[in-house]
């Protein structure tokens, strides 16, 4: 009899910061509007969309925080079996925190704490796609500190350093030949750093014009934990270990107008270019290697992707704002690269909001997002595994905004 | 004035109610009708595996799958001669039923060799039992029939239109109606709309496994297999039914015949080496001897001249088919060729510990030299031949069950799971090295509906072959 070996396919990569799952809810406000806010001064989550507006507010102090309740649900059709199968996602609760000061006319000074990947994706342990994902989460604060500057009445510029803090864990099946609940369990944090940066030009009364540049952030794991739970004859080919990897976060450039149509009602357009090409492979490199674990390379070459942004605010009054707000988002994964963790459709994502002004100083900002995933028939073409997929994904979103 | 505007997201609540949906599939039968499937085979259609029958490999088979599949695509009730008790337990193989006992299936165990070393391997680890009415495998179960699976463990070509098969075969005496029954008229009790076809492995196997001219089968002769292949689809088609029939894979690429290397004779010390030449001096130098009486010998004489290095070395077999030498004292033993195969059948321990292959020679009934590998593959071919050209000209669907095995070699991949060609690491194969496994039946039971979609117009879903469970250690 021959050694007992197997090959430890592709370990799933780790993040669902992929176009279509990338879901911007950093400020009600913002959201409400189709998620733009680079053109125009919106609170102070604009610290976020441009850190260039921040001195715009015209309080000292303003803070918003807030949260959103993300339901979304993935199908899968297999075109061969016709299997129809769904994920079953907890509630997850991205929230934000931002708050500014305005420190004389000129000079702004911001604190932000956001989570702009808290998704997680749950196929199910026995579903047909098992040995890609069964499932995976992840966590990812964002501590982002920025200064903004008003070079005079029309130009304005801002940047932040960003100090990420994540944490991910992926399950899935191992395709061993012998026995029927061979599962890896891959958990890991990690620290990283990138900048956020903003101009800002007012060209005319009515019209603005706002460019953002979101950089790279390259998220380096080191001493993540794989855990096997393996029939204990194959032990020995897959000792509990550790991994290291790393996820290119890409860089985001975006340009965004606003115009103030009427003193009422001010719209705006964004667009997005995200460097997705960056995302080329996910390599896992495993700290103990046997026959069977090897270190594994998993192909991903993504493409850069655009998304384009239309939103709108409407002023009724003092105390009254709504909004409305629409983006198509461009998924970049091609077909034959299509794995079910990161299920990436083209996205059109619908939006409205308001915020009523409760007392004062106080702002209640509520909105709801509806990304609608258009249908695709992609593969994994290495593991030989697709089908249709589909996802729709709700949100509705909460906060409150205090201007002192 | 809040109240008001809540209701502007009314609408979008309405619209993302409601999950992700997907179009149905529009599943049919194509130009077939599938109301009454029989299937006619061997092992490889009665869903033997490890080297036995059992129910769960039974209701695993091939047919049975398909059948349920079919079930889409206006397929009706597939009914199998289902083995009970024990026997459907843990299986029922027939190595000792001439001794009235039956054999159960290999399990996947840790055992110690003669070495003392423990390793993970196949092996019968339940023990025989009685082959009576008692164990739910003799007995004739003909009376719940006609079955639509009229797979027959062992059967070849020549045997289907045999009267008085059942007296020779256990399987097939448990459902057939009487002893003269063939197993072809056996399987038109069903009336049947569509069937069926993978028989002639067996025609070569049983040579195969029994090690060639050695183990006292014959490979069947194409002209024997053509008219038997030609009267066989005749009766099956007699009113004008759809089928589909399998040809045979490269026999010599399962794992039967390729687990145990022919460079398996492992020197690794120098005392060893030198004692072993030594022993084998006097008989390369009785080879020179003959060369010098008669020079048209060389070639045959360096051939047989035997000589280890440190290493890995081919192991010493006995070949037949040398010119017998004994006169001068020279058994007819060699070093074996690459190509040359060992069959999983020679008794490991006899390897490891007692010089098979070293010291001794392996015996010709454990090893297929390289003439007995050519009729092999020139039967195969022959054979494949046949099926392809009634296959084509009676517009029957064709599954490449060859081409299957010669991409399982290179390694496939199906939904994130990697099969090739191994024992038991391949994932594809049993533990018998010769039938395939849960997962390999289900892949081929997919090739089946590849083949039947693609030339009766039909759509009908296959199997999601992850969702078939792997072997477990015992």
């Amino acid at each position: 009899m021959k050694k007992i070996i197997f090959s430890i396919l592709g370990i799933a990569p780790f993040l669902l910061h992929a176009g279509g799952f990338q879901v911007n809810l950093q400020g009600t406000k913002q959201t409400g509007m189709g998620h733009l806010g680079t053109g125009f001064y919106l609170g102070a989550s604009s610290a976020y969309f441009n850190p260039a507006t921040m001195g715009h507010a015209e309080n000292k102090l303003n803070v918003e925080f807030g949260a959103s309740f993300i339901t979304a649900k993935v199908g899968f059709q297999s075109q061969e079996t016709g299997i129809v199968e769904e994920t079953d996602n907890p509630l997850s609760t991205p929230f934000y925190l931002h708050a500014t000061y305005k420190i004389n006319d000129n000079l702004s000074a911001g604190l932000s704490v956001y989570t702009p990947f808290g998704s997680t994706v749950e196929w199910g342990d026995d579903w047909s796609g098992k040995y890609l994902i069964q499932d995976i989460s992840l966590q990812a604060i964002y501590v982002q500190p920025t200064l903004s500057y008003q070079l005079n009445k029309k130009l304005s510029i801002g940047a932040g350093f960003v100090y990420v803090n994540g944490s991910v864990e992926i399950n899935r099946a191992i395709p061993a030949p012998i026995g029927n609940s061979n599962t890896v369990n891959l958990k890991g944090s990690t620290n990283a750093y990138g900048f956020n940066a903003g101009v800002h030009y007012q060209l005319t009364e009515k019209l603005g014009i706002g460019v953002t540049y979101r950089s790279k952030v390259d998220m380096e794991l080191d001493g993540g934990d794989v855990t096997f739970d393996v029939d204990p004859r194959l032990r020995s080919s897959f000792p509990n270990t550790e991994f290291s990897a790393t996820l290119p976060l890409p860089a985001t450039t975006t340009l965004g107008f606003a115009y103030q149509a009427t003193e009422k009602l001010l719209i705006s357009v964004e667009g997005s270019f995200v460097q997705w090409s960056e995302y080329k492979s996910l390599d896992f490199d495993f700290k103990d290697n046997t026959a069977s674990l090897k270190d594994s390379e998993n192909p991903r070459n993504y493409e850069d992707a655009m998304i384009f942004r239309v939103g709108a605010q409407y002023t009724t009054n003092e105390n009254l704002a709504v909004r409305l707000g629409v983006y198509f988002d461009q998924s970049p994964v091609q077909d034959d690269f299509f794995n079910p963790e990161t299920p990436s459709t083209d996205n059109l994502g619908i939006s409205a909001g308001f915020s009523y002004r409760i007392i004062d100083k106080l702002t209640v900002d509520a909105a709801f997002l509806y990304i609608h995933g258009f249908e695709r028939e992609s593969q994994y073409k290495r593991d030989n595994f697709g089908g249709k997929y589909k996802v729709k994904t709700y949100i509705p979103t909460l906060g409150l905004s205090y201007n002192f | 004035m809040k109240t008001k505007n809540l209701l502007y997201f009314l609408p979008l609540l309405a619209l993302v109610a409601c999950e992700p949906e997907f179009d149905d599939m529009n599943y049919s039968g194509g130009s077939a009708d599938f109301s009454r499937m029989v299937a006619v085979g061997n092992s490889l259609t009665a869903g033997y595996q490890s080297n036995a029958l059992s129910k769960s490999g039974q209701i695993n088979s091939i047919p049975n799958i398909l059948a349920e599949q079919l079930k889409n695509a206006g397929g009706g009730a597939f009914k199998q001669p289902l083995l009970t008790g024990k026997a459907g337990e843990i299986g029922a193989g027939t190595d000792l039923i001439l001794q009235g006992k039956v054999v159960p299936a290999l399990s996947l165990t840790m055992s110690t060799d003669c070495k003392g070393k423990t390793s993970l391997g196949p092996k019968v680890i339940k023990a025989p039992y009685l082959y009576d009415g008692t164990n739910g495998f003799k007995g004739s179960v003909a009376a719940a029939g006609p079955y639509n699976n009229v797979g027959v463990p062992g059967a070849k070509l020549t045997h289907l239109n045999f009267a008085g098969y059942a007296a020779a075969n256990p399987y097939f005496a448990r459902f057939t109606t009487s002893p003269s029954q063939t197993v072809i008229e056996n399987a038109m009790m069903s009336n049947h709309t569509f069937f069926t076809l993978w028989i002639g492995n067996n025609d070569v196997l049983t040579y195969a496994l029994s090690g060639g001219d050695e183990g006292g089968d014959n490979i069947t002769s194409a002209g024997v297999f053509t008219a038997l292949y030609k009267q066989t689809l005749d009766s099956l088609t007699k009113n004008g039914q759809k089928g589909v029939l399998a040809n045979i894979p490269n026999i010599t690429d399962i794992p039967f015949f390729t687990t145990i290397p022919y460079k398996g004779a492992v020197v690794e010390r120098q005392q060893d080496l030198d004692a072993l030449n030594a022993a084998y001096g006097p008989y390369n130098a009785g080879l020179d001897q003959v060369v010098q009486q008669n020079p048209a010998f060389e070639t045959e004489a360096n051939l047989r001249k035997i000589n280890f290095q440190l290493g890995a070395n081919a192991f010493i077999i006995l070949d037949n088919t040398l010119t017998d030498l004994s006169g001068n004292g020279l058994p007819s033993i060699r070093q074996i060729k690459a190509g040359e195969l060992i069959t999983l059948r020679t008794p490991q321990d006899s390897l490891k510990c007692a010089g098979w292959g070293t010291s001794k020679p392996i015996p010709g009934n454990y090893t297929l030299i390289k003439s007995e590998v050519d009729d092999i593959v020139n039967a195969v071919g022959a054979y494949n031949n046949i099926i392809k050209t009634e296959a084509q000209s009676r517009g029957l669907a064709f599954v490449d069950a060859n081409k299957r095995l010669r991409e399982l070699k290179k390694g496939i991949v199906i939904s994130g799971i990697s099969f090739n060609s191994e024992m038991v690491t391949g994932g594809a194969f049993s533990l018998d090295g010769v039938h395939p496994s849960n997962r390999g039946y289900a892949v081929l039971a997919n090739d089946f509906i590849d083949a039947i979609n693609s030339t009766y117009g039909a759509a009908v879903p296959k199997v999601n072959v992850a969702s078939y469970s792997n072997i477990e250690v015992e």
